[in-house]
């Protein structure tokens, strides 16, 4: 288990700074994450814990308010919640980690039960400082399908535009033969520094579907942490990351502990000027979980100047009677592809947006096929304005 | 539309690199409105050069010569502009665009082409009804507007589709690059059927075609024959059979001679 909340307390403020991330890390070999004291000496949020979360129903049975979010302080409490994340994953993250916990004040709750199933729920976080670090625990109970919207950025929630540290944990259990849709829209300012850790289990027969478009921010990681402990359980991880003029990331672990489990991981980068982009995907496979089928793909495509994009795919495989695919493209747009949209008198800019909407959107369906889900939750007009935003074209509505 | 009669596409010692190779020598040609010119050449011999020179593909460098359309310096115009003014190229192999809905990639590409004319975009609706309705008369099933364009495409089907953006766009030059390999007999009906009713609105056709079959179908004004760089012979439709009959190598043989 992680360490214990520390809040405030100087000990534990130093022992982070102390431990803090080695220069030479595998897991930050390509790039390191700002000094502790970014995550630590900021001014922190003065508002209320129970302000600070914003959850609104979408979705669900006429009249039901969804999901109720149950927000806690008590410093005791919140210990025993951070205990409770699963570390098996942790890794060289654990210093992040520690940031976290020693910053973190109070924590938001959602248990989504059978009286919520086939509903929705936007979770917005507002933030008054300049450092925040959250805690949102979900627990789906066994049967229920649900989708959960995350809508992290302070672009999206009115915030100032000033520079701020985020360092967020999200844990989440899908109970057995439950599903979850988790979409995750991540926009964020320039000067932002920005850390999103989710750890995720589920159980026999569940799904855990995560949807990220990850975009913004000086600094930004987007961690996940899939463990399929119940047999047969499945997990999808599937990322649109757009760089313009920050240095980005995405890790996913995900493991399969569990026989007959199914994963898939895909993620696409689209990476302008000089941008620094780097995506760890590792999936792993103990000796005693036949029956796995494992998928993971990275595609990274520089759109714009010369951006470095690193995709590092690993596969973990300890067990015969397992069926893996894994693999890294890395090209530009067609030419050909380009050409044929000017040919039919599309200007170059929209040509670009169409292409890679394109590229962005057939991905996302493969995860979320289910267009009027994705516009109702606001992560298909998020993503296109987004794509917009990033080639440089004026938003607009098909 | 153009006026029957009037000069669409006028080339003049056109000369092209692909790299470092030069394909097109000193390329001269004149089409009218409503014209079908039928370009008939050896594998290699600079073809669909021609085309996607005049349709400004950047992989190909124009070294010499001048084009204009309808009177417009063509090589001074941006390939989307190119396009806008009216040049229309049928791809002999169209990409495939994954998860561009077709329907979006083909309004976005007309209503381009209709602001550029000083004219309003259609909405989707008005889009749509013209799309299938077009769709129908050339037996490509409506369905394909919401696939994404190409992908998973048969080779007739990419053709359909080409047919079905040209008819869309109701370009003033249209050069269709062996826009008959892979469609089966409907298909090449539709496109005898397409160019027939687009030809009698003023729009000329440019027919790059190995064919005689096709060639013949077309009932094209002039057929030129495209060798060592050049437009080494044009004629009639009597070109394309002897063509045909001797084939290619003959000719080589004899202007080498």
């Amino acid at each position: 288990m992680q360490s214990e909340a520390a809040n405030t307390n100087p000990v534990a403020l130093q022992r982070v700074r102390d431990q803090w991330i080695p220069t030479r890390t595998e897991l930050f070999r390509h790039l390191r994450p700002p000094e502790a004291d970014t995550w630590l000496a900021l001014p922190a949020s003065t508002a209320d814990e129970s302000t600070a979360w914003v959850a609104k129903a979408l979705g669900g049975a006429p009249g039901h308010t969804g999901p109720r979010l149950v927000i806690e302080t008590d410093p005791q409490r919140l210990a025993a919640a951070l205990a409770a994340v699963p570390s098996t994953q942790l890794d060289e993250y654990a210093p992040l980690a520690d940031a976290h916990a020693a910053s973190c004040t109070g924590f938001a709750c959602l248990r989504i039960d059978a009286a919520d199933n086939g509903g929705m729920l936007r979770i917005r976080r507002r933030s008054d400082g300049m450092r925040d670090a959250p805690l949102l625990v979900v627990e789906v109970a066994a049967g229920v399908d649900f989708t959960l919207v995350e809508d992290a950025g302070s672009q999206a929630t009115g915030d100032p535009a000033s520079a701020m540290t985020r360092n967020a944990l999200t844990s989440i259990r899908v109970g057995a033969g439950a599903r979850l849709r988790h979409l995750r829209i991540r926009r964020e300012p320039p000067a932002n520094a920005i850390a999103n850790r989710t750890v995720v289990e589920v159980d026999a027969n569940g799904r855990y579907d995560e949807l990220t478009l990850a975009v913004g921010g000086e600094y930004h990681l987007e961690r996940s942490e899939i463990d399929l402990v119940g047999e047969a359980a499945r997990a999808e991880s599937v990322a649109v990351m757009l760089a313009a003029a920050d240095q980005l990331e995405q890790q996913v672990e995900v493991r399969h502990s569990a026989p007959g489990t199914r994963s898939r991981v895909d993620i696409l980068v689209l990476a302008a000027n000089k941008t620094r982009v780097v995506v760890n995907a590792r999936t792993t496979l103990p000796r005693n979980v036949p029956g796995a089928i494992v998928d993971q793909a990275l595609h990274g495509v520089p759109t714009a100047g010369h951006p470095r994009i690193v995709l590092r795919p690993h596969l973990e495989i300890l067990h015969d009677q397992v069926e893996a695919r894994h693999g890294a493209t890395w090209g530009a747009l067609s030419e050909d592809a380009l050409f044929y949209a000017s040919q039919r008198g599309i200007d170059p800019v929209e040509a670009r947006a169409l292409i890679v909407d394109g590229m962005a959107s057939a991905l996302v369906a493969s995860c979320v096929d289910d267009p009027a889900l994705l516009e109702q939750a606001g992560f298909a007009s998020a993503l296109l304005d987004a794509i917009a935003a990033h080639v440089g074209r004026k938003p607009e509505r098909a | 539309m153009a006026d029957q009669g009037e000069t669409i596409l006028e080339v003049r010692n056109l000369a092209v690199k692909a790299g470092d190779r030069l394909v097109l020598e000193s390329v001269s040609i004149d089409i009218a409105a409503g014209e079908v010119v039928a370009i008939m050449g050896a594998n290699g011999s600079g073809k669909s050069t021609l085309g996607f020179a005049l349709a400004g593909h950047p992989r190909y460098e124009v070294v010499g010569g001048e084009a204009r359309l309808a009177g417009a310096d063509l090589l001074a115009m941006e390939p989307q502009d190119r396009a806008r003014a009216g040049l229309f190229l049928s791809f002999q192999s169209p990409p495939d665009l994954p998860g561009v809905r077709n329907n979006l990639f083909m309004r976005t590409s007309l209503n381009s082409v209709l602001e550029a004319q000083d004219r309003e975009p259609v909405d989707a609706f008005d889009f749509l009804e013209r799309a299938k309705g077009i769709a129908a008369d050339i037996d490509l099933p409506a369905a394909f507007l919401n696939r994404p364009v190409n992908e998973g495409f048969s080779g007739g089907e990419r053709k359909r589709n080409e047919l079905l953006q040209l008819a869309m766009l109701a370009p003033k030059l249209a050069i269709l690059d062996e826009i008959d390999s892979g469609m089966d007999v409907d298909g090449i009906r539709s496109i005898v059927e397409t160019v027939g009713r687009m030809r009698a609105q003023g729009t000329a056709f440019l027919l790059i075609s190995h064919s005689l079959a096709m060639v013949e179908a077309m009932a094209p004004d002039r057929v030129a024959e495209l060798d060592g760089g050049r437009i080494s012979r044009i004629g009639s439709l009597d070109l394309a059979r002897e063509i045909a009959r001797t084939g290619f190598s003959r000719t080589r043989e004899s202007i080498e001679g």
